[in-house]
C-alpha cells in the first residue's frame, strides 16, 4: 500500500543515501523533522506519534518527510541515532585528555555528562531510554547496539589491577543495562532533573566490578574516585 | 475437557446436575472459561504482535471468541493486559517464593529464586515477553503496574533484614535492571530456551554488592 505523499515523493528517501550535505535545505529540512520527531516522542510515545504531527511540528510538507524517510520507523530510527552520536561526542572527549591510568575518573566524568544530557534534553532521553528498548524490531536493535557500546567500554576495567580474575561475562552487560535501567525510572517518573543525584550510585554500578572488595565498605570508595 | 479448571463455584464434575443450559455448565463457570480463554488470546496476540500493534481483533482471533463477549469481560486491550499481567506477575513471584531452598539462608534463597524465575520464563516464551519485554513501552498503567512488579522481584532478591543501605532502593533497581536486560536480551534474541545458562551470573550479579566478588562467586558456582 503507498500514500499519496509517498507516490508525490520525486526522490527516493535520503535516508537510504545518507544524510543530505550540511547546510543545504534539505539538511534542515531533515533536522527540523528529527527535532520535531524527537519531541514530539518525548512528549506522547512513538505510538502515539504521526507522520502528520511530526511534519505539522517541523513546517514541512509530508511530502518532504518521504524525501527523507522511507517510514515513521525510519524517522525515529534516525533520531535515535542522531541522539546517540551527539550525545557520545561527549563522552568521548574527557577521554582523550585524561589516559590509561584515570580511567576510573574517565568513566565518572563520561557518566556526569550523560546524566547532564538526560536532565537538560529530558524528550531526546525518552526517546532513547525509554521508547526505544521496547519500540519497533529496528529501534530495539540500536538500542541493544547501543549498549554493547558502552559495555564495551565498561569492559576495559578488567585491565585495571584491582580487577578481580574470573569475572563473568555478563558483567558489564549488566551494568550497561543497570544504569540504563535507573535512568529510564526517572524518566518515568517525570524527574529528569533530579537525575544528577543519582551519579555515585551508576558509577558504582559502573566500576564496583573492578575494585577489590577484600573487606566490606570497600564499595564506598567508588563515589571517591 | 480433561483438564477442566478447578473454578470456585463450579461443582467438581462427578456432581454435576442435569444441564441448566446447552452449554451443561454453570454459567458462572462458562465466563471463567471464556475469560481465561480471553486472557490466552491476549498473551498470544501480545507475544505475536507487540503491544502497540495488538488489536481487539487479533485477541478475540487468537482466543477464538466472540468480539462481544470480550467486551462482556474487559473495557479494551489494556484493561485486558493488565488483567492477564496480573496473573503472570502471581505466577511468576509465586514460583519464586515457593522454590525449593527458601529456608535456606539467604544467598542459597537468591540462587533458589533466580532459578525458579528463569525456569518460568525458558518454559513459556511468550509469557515471558508478556512478563519483561512489552510492558515498558506501553506505557500508562501497563507500565506503571509493570514498575511495581519490578519493584516486588527485586524485593523477593534483597536481604533480610534490609541492609542500613542508605539507598537500598536505588541498588535494588540496578541489579532488577541488570537481571531484566540479561534476560529480555535472550527472549529478544530467541534465546528463551538458554535463559537458565544465566542463572550462575545473575546469582553473583545479586550477591556481589552484598557479599563482596570472591563469595559471590563461590555461592553462584556450589561445588557439584
Amino acid at each position: 500500500m503507498q500514500y499519496l505523499s509517498q507516490r508525490l515523493a520525486s526522490k527516493p528517501a535520503r535516508e537510504r543515501e545518507g544524510a543530505p550535505p550540511a547546510g543545504t535545505l534539505a539538511a534542515q529540512q531533515r533536522e527540523r523533522l528529527l527535532d520535531a520527531a524527537e519531541d514530539l516522542i518525548g512528549e506522547r510515545g512513538c505510538a502515539g506519534t504521526s507522520i502528520e504531527a511530526i511534519v505539522k511540528v517541523a513546517h514541512v510538507s509530508s511530502v518532504t518527510f518521504y524525501e527523507h524517510f522511507a517510514d515513521k520507523e525510519a524517522c525515529f530510527v534516525a533520531a535515535f541515532d542522531r541522539a546517540v552520536v551527539e550525545t557520545g561526542v561527549e563522552l568521548r572527549e574527557p577521554g582523550e585528555e585524561g589516559g590509561e591510568a584515570d580511567w576510573p575518573g574517565r568513566v565518572r566524568t563520561a557518566l556526569a555528562a550523560l546524566v547532564a544530557t538526560v536532565a537538560a534534553r529530558p524528550a531526546r532521553a525518552r526517546l532513547c531510554l525509554v521508547e526505544a528498548p521496547g519500540g519497533g524490531p529496528a529501534l530495539r536493535v540500536r538500542y541493544e547496539a547501543t549498549l554493547d557500546v558502552a559495555a564495551a567500554a565498561l569492559r576495559q576495567g578488567r585491565l585495571l589491577d584491582s580487577a578481580p580474575r574470573g569475572l563473568p561475562d555478563t558483567v558489564e552487560e549488566a551494568a550497561a543495562g543497570g544504569i540504563a535501567w535507573l535512568l529510564r525510572q526517572q524518566l518515568e517518573l517525570d524527574r529528569a532533573n533530579e537525575v544528577g543525584e543519582l551519579l555515585p550510585e551508576l558509577t558504582e554500578i559502573a566500576l564496583g566490578p573492578y575494585l577489590d572488595e577484600a573487606e566490606p565498605g570497600a564499595r564506598a570508595r567508588a563515589d571517591d574516585v | 475437557m480433561s483438564e477442566t479448571p478447578q473454578i470456585a463455584g463450579a461443582p467438581a464434575s462427578g456432581e454435576v446436575r442435569l444441564p441448566p443450559g446447552r452449554h451443561g455448565l454453570p454459567r458462572t463457570y462458562v465466563a471463567e472459561n471464556q475469560r481465561e480463554r480471553l486472557l490466552n488470546g491476549v498473551v498470544e496476540a501480545v507475544a505475536e504482535h507487540g503491544y502497540e500493534a495488538t488489536t481487539i481483533a487479533r485477541i478475540v482471533a487468537a482466543a477464538k471468541i466472540s468480539r462481544r463477549t470480550f467486551y462482556e469481560h474487559f473495557e479494551g486491550k489494556e484493561d485486558s493486559f493488565l488483567a492477564a499481567y496480573e496473573m503472570i506477575d502471581a505466577h511468576v513471584r509465586e514460583s519464586m517464593l515457593a522454590a525449593p531452598g527458601a529456608s535456606e539462608p539467604w544467598p542459597d534463597r537468591v540462587r533458589a529464586r533466580l532459578d525458579a524465575l528463569l525456569d518460568v520464563l525458558a518454559r513459556d516464551p511468550a509469557v515471558a515477553r508478556c512478563y519483561l519485554v512489552e510492558p515498558p513501552a506501553a506505557g500508562g498503567e501497563v507500565a506503571a503496574r509493570y514498575r511495581d512488579a519490578m519493584q516486588l522481584l527485586a524485593e523477593t532478591l534483597r536481604p533480610e533484614p534490609d541492609p542500613p543501605d542508605r539507598n537500598v532502593e536505588v541498588r535494588d533497581q540496578a541489579l532488577i535492571g541488570g537481571v531484566a536486560t540479561l534476560i529480555v536480551r535472550r527472549l529478544n534474541a530467541g534465546a528463551a530456551d538458554r535463559l537458565r545458562e544465566l542463572l550462575p551470573d545473575l546469582t553473583e550479579l545479586v550477591l556481589a554488592p552484598y557479599l563482596g566478588r570472591k563469595e559471590a562467586q563461590r555461592l553462584a558456582h556450589p561445588e557439584p
